[in-house]
């Protein structure tokens, strides 16, 4: 079987399936359109990935590596959130730190179901909370100036979700 | 192949990464700095229903400017004016500071032609817009379709607003569409308000673009020349006629609704005549909706119906007297014909419906929500 191998920020080196670093759109570039050769013995650098995250998305990439692509969605629509597979959820049973860190490799790496199974994941801790929960919950500080706040306001009967 | 020991982790590297990993040891071990790049949240976000959006926007200036600079989270948003609300309060402001909002609902609110030219240089993004315009007893021309760019979706309501209420007195506001040159609009509904071909001829023939026409509770001079004055929309594949009124002079439809695929007709005080008229004009109709057609629908006029509309796919009967002859003629003429909506139509035997249904088109009688959202996907 066909191996690569990849290099973190942090210096170490991972021996992985071709395969599942495919699940990286950005690898996948780097293989196929640049033409980068793995037999070479050269490692791919990943300068913004930690070794620590980048352990943990091969973990994913391990499990998920025989999905089919998934159907192409209305990118305007809300998306439901609770339809995230049980080991997903587990997967993701991490403090916010390591959830953020996994997503910005996500990004970086281009894993479009990672980061959605990610986004879910937050958008979850997000819904149904006051303006005030959502900070208390991303330790997010409130910087509106005072008395600013009820002139951002739209009031909720203002405002509905748009059918198509 | 390399067999460095710490390179190798293919096949060994642990399952459960949380129990050998102390995150407080990782390289910057500085404040912790937990943001996402705007891009990433605005991903989150959009997993989001607009109820938890406007909780999102309050919560710092970052969320904020994700929310309101994006058109495709703004595009969800529908805001829709109450009537208490003032155009001069603090709340409408707030709506007018939304750049990027496309759809805007101020029928409850007394707007006039300032307010309009404020909305249209505030909200440049808008796409849908539904107004209530004019005053009784004058004609209102609506320079505002002229002013906003990309409107494609517009309802003009008249300020007679009784709702489709058929006893009604017949005044209702009247539009002089002359000199309008917008030609970005594919969608256009008028409601309560008077139509006359004279007034919407020479906008509806330069019009080729709209694709969607919906009266509703309107007054036409007659209905064979609002029929005419549709006609001139060379690709109107959409038309709903709701509970209008008007002259039933007879009248001869000398073309055709060509590219017409789906109509909906809902009560009103068209002739028999008028309205066979009408179905004999509409060879390629693909959906038909009936509703409160009881004067005018019967088993001849369904027969004519299954004859000259071979495309048919969907047929929805609300509250006929149609017996199963009706059902016979659907059953031998309507080939295409996938769905048929019954509802409140007592004259139908139950063995009748079984027979359709055996024949392989789905019967409905009672549709429960999720029957709804499935039929709409078939």
């Amino acid at each position: 079987m066909s191996t690569i191998k990849l290099e973190t920020s942090d210096g170490v080196k991972f021996t992985v399936k071709t395969q599942v670093a495919k699940c990286s759109g950005t690898i996948r570039t780097m293989l196929e359109d640049i033409g980068i050769n793995p037999q070479d013995g050269e490692a791919i650098p990943l300068s913004n990935v930690h070794s620590t995250i980048l352990q943990k998305i091969l973990v994913w990439a391990e499990h998920h590596v025989d999905d089919p692509e998934p159907p192409r969605e209305d990118a305007d629509a809300a998306k439901r959130t609770d339809d995230i597979c049980s080991w997903d959820e587990d997967f993701l049973k991490v403090d916010q730190r390591t959830l953020f860190d996994v997503m910005l490799a996500a990004n970086y790496l281009d894993m479009k179901q990672l980061i959605a199974v990610c986004c879910k994941t937050v958008a979850n801790m997000i819904k149904g909370k006051t303006a005030d929960q959502i900070r208390r919950t991303f330790n997010i500080e409130n910087d509106f100036p005072p008395g600013e706040e009820d002139k951002i306001r739209l009031r909720n009967q203002f405002c509905e979700e748009r059918s198509r | 192949m390399l067999s460095v020991k710490s390179i190798n982790r293919t096949e060994t590297f642990p399952k459960d990464f949380s129990t050998t990993t102390d995150l407080t040891n990782s390289a910057d071990n500085a404040e912790p700095d937990y943001q996402l790049p705007p891009e990433v949240w605005e991903h989150i976000f959009r997993q989001l229903a607009v109820g938890h959006l406007l909780a999102v926007r309050e919560t710092c200036r970052q969320f904020k400017l994700i929310v309101d600079q994006s058109p495709s989270l703004m595009r969800r948003f529908l805001v829709r004016v109450p009537g208490n609300a003032s155009v001069e309060g603090e709340h409408f402001r707030a709506i007018l500071r939304l750049k990027n909002l496309t759809s805007l609902d101020v029928r409850r609110v007394a707007i006039n032609e300032v307010n309009l030219q404020t909305i249209s240089g505030d909200l440049p993004k808008l796409r849908n817009l539904a107004v209530t315009v004019g005053q009784i007893g004058t004609t209102y021309v609506p320079t505002f379709l002229d002013i906003i760019p990309k409107l494609e979706n517009v309802a003009i309501w008249g300020t007679d607003c009784t709702s489709g209420n058929l006893n009604s007195a017949p005044q209702k506001q009247k539009l002089d569409f002359a000199n309008i040159k917008n030609n970005t609009l594919t969608k256009l509904q008028f409601a309560e308000v008077s139509i006359a071909r004279s007034d919407l001829q020479e906008y509806f023939t330069q019009s080729s673009q709209i694709r969607e026409v919906n009266f509703f509770g309107c007054q036409f001079d007659s209905w064979g020349s609002v029929f005419e004055l549709t006609q001139s929309l060379k690709s109107l594949e959409k038309l709903s006629i709701s509970v209008c009124r008007g002259d039933n002079g007879e009248f001869t439809l000398t073309k055709k609704f060509t590219s017409l695929k789906y109509l909906r007709f809902v009560g009103g005080n068209i002739s028999k005549a008028s309205f066979l008229a009408l179905l004999n004009s509409c060879p390629n109709l693909e959906q038909v909706s009936l509703m409160f057609v009881r004067e005018y629908l019967d088993d001849a006029v369904v027969q004519v119906l299954c004859e000259k509309l071979k495309k048919m796919k969907k047929l929805s009967i609300f509250d006929c007297h149609i017996t199963d002859a009706s059902l016979e003629s659907i059953r031998e003429h309507c080939q295409a014909l996938k769905v048929l909506r019954m509802d409140s139509c007592y004259n139908v035997s139950t063995e009748a419906k079984n027979m359709l249904q055996n024949s392989g088109i789905e019967v409905c009688t009672y549709i429960s929500p999720y029957d709804a959202v499935r039929l709409n996907r078939l």
